[in-house]
């Protein structure tokens, strides 16, 4: 990288803003924008309902990217976490030529039950169950 | 924990410079705009589509480029491939971020190949995100003052998944 950017420019200006201020201001400014940013996520998830455990991964994976990335910026960690890890699998699937609609099923069903999920508590115990599910399918499968 | 952004004595007004956002998810791209738009930044490009981001990027000169490269990978490395290229070795660079939910090694290799200066995992807080564009901003000087590349170093090697594990066992 060279001495400096094209943003460079921008820093230093008499009538600039500090740090502190602007994240102040994008604070609040995606506080705002919390019931838009759910309505998304629950469109997707509506979605991959629809779109079922058999649905092409292209799918799968750019519905699962979408929950995943506004979930995590809204405080909803455990419904980020399941739709990034079902991300995750889908890719691998679609790496090794696989599929396990019912893996997948699961995964659909629990970002469902997530969204609704209120208790961190309880939303814990559905990432834990889905862990363990899916290494009891891992074991079956030898 | 620190938030390196907030704690930076910088000021900045963004307010002329111009970005190009580019993003094939709506939603996600409505909350980076927000964020740029509290940073200061007025000048908002958006491009919806990766197809169309080569003949965008030609249109719009960009002192900010912040792009997914997700769905079509190859693409969106492509159009960071073509900015570089088309950079006069006597200007200054954009600053190009990657901003991505999925970020494999090789991903984040191929994207510093082609010319970008971070990778930031999807989801970011925006003390992230201006942490980022201010040390992409700083002159060579102050960044070496300010430490290490926060972006570089900052995408380590992924957390262990149990449940991706269990996948990947799945499918030996």
């Amino acid at each position: 990288m060279s001495q400096s950017s094209r943003l460079t420019r921008f820093l230093d200006l008499p009538d600039g803003i500090a740090a502190g201020e602007a994240l102040a201001r994008a604070g609040e400014s995606l506080e705002s924008h919390r019931e838009a940013a759910l309505k998304v996520i629950d469109t997707a998830i509506g979605e991959l309902a629809t779109a079922g455990s058999q649905a092409p991964h292209d799918v799968l994976a750019r519905l699962s990217d979408s929950i995943g990335g506004l979930a995590g910026m809204f405080r909803l960690e455990a419904l980020g976490q399941a739709a990034k890890r079902l991300g995750d699998i889908v890719r691998l699937f679609e790496e090794r030529g696989a599929a396990d609609p019912d893996l997948i099923g699961l995964h659909i069903a629990a970002l469902r039950a997530l969204r609704v999920q209120t208790d961190p508590h309880g939303a814990a115990e559905l990432l834990k169950g889905l862990e363990q599910i899916a290494a009891r399918v891992a074991q079956r499968a030898g | 924990m620190a938030d390196p952004a907030a704690e930076s004595d910088l000021t900045f007004n963004f307010n002329e410079a111009s970005v190009l956002i580019v993003d094939e998810n709506a939603g996600f791209m409505d909350v980076t705009t927000l964020m740029l738009s509290s940073f200061g930044f007025r000048k908002l490009h958006r491009c919806q589509s990766l197809g169309e981001s080569h003949a965008f990027s030609q249109d719009v000169e960009a002192d900010l480029i912040l792009v997914d490269p997700f769905p079509r990978t190859e693409e969106g490395l492509a159009l960071i491939r073509d900015l570089r290229q088309r950079q006069q070795p006597a200007d200054p660079p954009r600053v190009v971020i990657v901003l991505t939910g999925h970020t494999p090694r090789d991903l984040i290799q191929q994207a510093r190949a082609v010319g970008a200066d971070y990778v930031v995992a999807k989801p970011f807080s925006p003390s992230t995100l201006l942490d980022r564009i201010l040390w992409s901003s700083a002159p060579a000087t102050a960044r070496a003052r300010g430490g290490e590349n926060p972006g570089g170093a900052g995408l380590g090697p992924p957390a262990v998944d149990p449940l991706r594990e269990a996948a990947r066992a799945l499918l030996q």
